[in-house]
């Protein structure tokens, strides 16, 4: 995870805050694995959060997620900490570690948003630019299992993007769905909507 | 994907928005199809999303409309923004605000209808947070029956509404924040044209194209006021001294006043108006938190009325970005730059001209001067369609001054703009 580019003087917000113990705590994959993960960026998990606000467990014993593989968990892993990251780059309305150059709070907002955009920004291209479709819809249906709001929001965004302006054969192959309308149904949709399926993008 | 729930996938067609792709993968499967008609929150028909839309009658258009919102269940955002559409029969409209009255929260609308409908009538008041109108009229407002208690953000564009009308609807809007006023037909019942609005819940407020006599804004919440090409007698501003951001953009107003409690102003922005800085001064000298001052395209009749770079540093120590384009002469060149006070903390400077003369690198140098943390230089500038033999020179001397000068102040990043 690249640290350098931006301005923010806490570089590593999450184990910043000197003096308290970073908890981890530590979630068991479907396929066996175990990681041990900052509570900070676990609680993101929405599945997660609540588990431990309702139970009074242990943090030490290892969440079952039997819906997740390892390798997804490591993708969602790596957002939400990221995110996490990005997100405390704009400083809170009070902001105690204000140096004197960042005491113009209200510049340093102005900025300091301009900057965690442009890093959003950035950071989404590159998530998901190696990833396959079936990456992908495993990462949806991992956060979706999770709870994680934004990811998910994210994700779902960047699915419609790839679909959009595109056919109905497109994007059946592009989710390997197949189609299960009978040839009946089928001529009926594209009667009724029959102005949508005018000039469509066949590629 | 065969394995996405259909919630998931109702994410994924609301993304998708516009219309025509809603349609066409709701064609994918069943399970897409059940999305579209029960897990779909978000449906747009926008004329830049699709071509075929200008090829078609509003009739047509109309049609498709209302059966493809018909098909949904539970929509929160609807946006119908056809530029290329004249005018939507009354019924079809009714039609679809009726039916996603239970639970529209977003409304974005931009045709005019026949006959007229009072749209705040009829579309969904209880949850809707925000909504865009433009190109229709608002008329008998009545608070007592006709609230939106959620709506936080309002937009009235090229809309008809009455003076009194407008001061009413905000105050059926008991959370609003946000409040665009651009090019509205204001109908007045006597012949002093005013509007009066209050709320205290308003914090941003930007109004375009408006001519009036008076126009009173009460908002103890406020924080950005933005004017753009109106014309006013008076403005006044009346609440807590919460403005923040201060915005004026071809403007011609006679009396100006934003109250009396200015500290926490952090951003001007005067361009294309015509002030006495003498009394601007007065009005925004008590702004010791100012971060951003730029005034811009500005003309000065006597030499007494210059800003000068003394008082800019004195009364905005925390001045972190300054622009300055004005009709420099030499009286103007000498006066704003007298004193010797410097501003620290400025790390942005924007200087224009708006016809280029010699003068304008000696105002380079010598504001440079005076910044000694400047961390980056742009300069905006003119070029005339017929480019006279002098003004070839002019600029080309300019450029060589500049060269030389930035040679003295390598750390700064010069970038520039040129029209």
């Amino acid at each position: 995870m690249a640290n350098g580019e931006n301005q923010n003087p806490n570089p590593n917000p999450i184990e910043a805050t000197p003096g308290a113990a970073a908890r981890t705590i530590t979630l068991k994959t479907a396929d066996g694995e175990i990681f041990e993960v900052e509570e900070a960026v676990a609680m993101e998990f929405g599945t997660v959060k609540s588990f431990f606000e309702d139970d009074a467990v242990s943090a030490t014993k290892p969440m079952p997620l039997p819906n997740v593989s390892g390798s997804a968990l490591s993708r969602v892993i790596t957002y939400c900490r990221r995110s996490l990251e990005i997100r405390s780059m704009i400083p809170p309305a009070t902001s105690e570690d204000a140096t004197a150059a960042e005491a113009v709070q209200g510049e340093g907002d102005l900025e300091a948003e301009k900057a965690a955009k442009q890093e959003r920004k950035e950071f989404e291209a590159e998530f998901l630019k190696d990833e396959s479709n079936e990456d992908v819809k495993e990462l949806i249906l991992a956060a979706n299992y999770l709870n994680i709001k934004e990811l998910l929001d994210f994700l779902c965004r960047s699915v419609a993007l790839r679909i959009q302006n595109k056919s109905v054969e497109y994007a059946r192959k592009f989710f390997g769905i197949e189609g299960d309308y009978t040839p009946e149904e089928e001529a009926q949709i594209r009667q009724e909507y029959a102005w949508a399926f005018e000039g469509v993008d066949e590629d | 994907m065969e394995d996405l729930p259909v919630e998931v996938v109702g994410n994924i067609l609301s993304r998708l928005g516009a219309a025509r792709d809603v349609v066409i993968a709701s064609a994918i499967c069943r399970k897409w199809r059940e999305a579209y008609r029960k897990h779909l929150h978000t449906l747009s028909f926008n004329s830049t999303d699709w071509t075929v839309y200008r090829d078609l009658t509003p009739s047509r258009l109309e049609i498709l409309i209302t059966r493809t919102i018909f098909q949904t269940t539970g929509l929160q955002g609807l946006s119908i923004l056809m530029d290329d559409v004249d005018v939507f029969s009354a019924s079809a409209v009714i039609a679809w605000l009726m039916y996603t009255r239970e639970t529209l929260r977003r409304l974005i609308y931009n045709v005019r209808t026949t006959p007229n409908v009072n749209i705040l009538e009829i579309c969904g008041r209880q949850k809707l947070e925000s909504l865009l109108l433009a190109h229709n009229s608002i008329t008998g407002v009545e608070p007592n029956f006709q609230r939106f208690p959620c709506l936080k953000s309002l937009s009235l564009s090229c809309v008809s509404i009455s003076a009194l009308d407008l001061s009413l609807l905000l105050t059926a809007c008991p959370k609003i924040e946000t409040l665009e006023l651009v090019d509205p037909e204001i109908a007045m019942s006597d012949a002093q044209v005013t509007v009066e609005l209050t709320s205290p819940t308003l914090k941003s407020i930007y109004v375009e194209g408006i001519s009036l006599d008076k126009f009173i804004l009460e908002a103890d919440s406020i924080e950005c006021l933005h004017l753009k090409d109106c014309a006013l007698e008076i403005f006044e501003l009346i609440g807590k001294g919460t403005l923040k951001h201060f915005k004026i953009d071809d403007v011609s107003v006679l009396h100006l006043d934003i109250g009396e409690i200015v500290e926490n102003l952090e951003i001007v922005d005067i361009s294309n108006f015509t002030i006495i800085w003498p009394k601007f001064y007065q009005m925004i000298s008590r702004s010791s938190k100012l971060q951003r001052l730029r005034l811009w395209d500005m003309v000065f009749d006597e030499e007494d009325e210059i800003v000068d770079l003394e008082t800019i540093a004195v009364c905005f120590p925390q001045l972190s970005h300054l622009s300055l384009s004005y009709d420099l002469r030499d009286g103007v060149l000498h006066y704003g730059l007298q004193g010797s006070s410097h501003l620290v903390n400025v790390t942005v400077l924007e200087i224009g001209w708006i016809v280029i003369n010699d003068l304008f690198s000696h105002w380079v140098e010598g504001l440079l001067e005076r910044c000694p943390n400047l961390k980056k230089l742009v300069i905006h500038g003119i070029i005339s369609e017929a480019k006279s033999h002098d003004e070839c020179q002019i600029l080309a001397r300019f450029t060589s001054s500049i060269v030389q000068l930035m040679r003295k102040y390598l750390h700064v990043e010069v970038q520039f703009e040129y029209q």
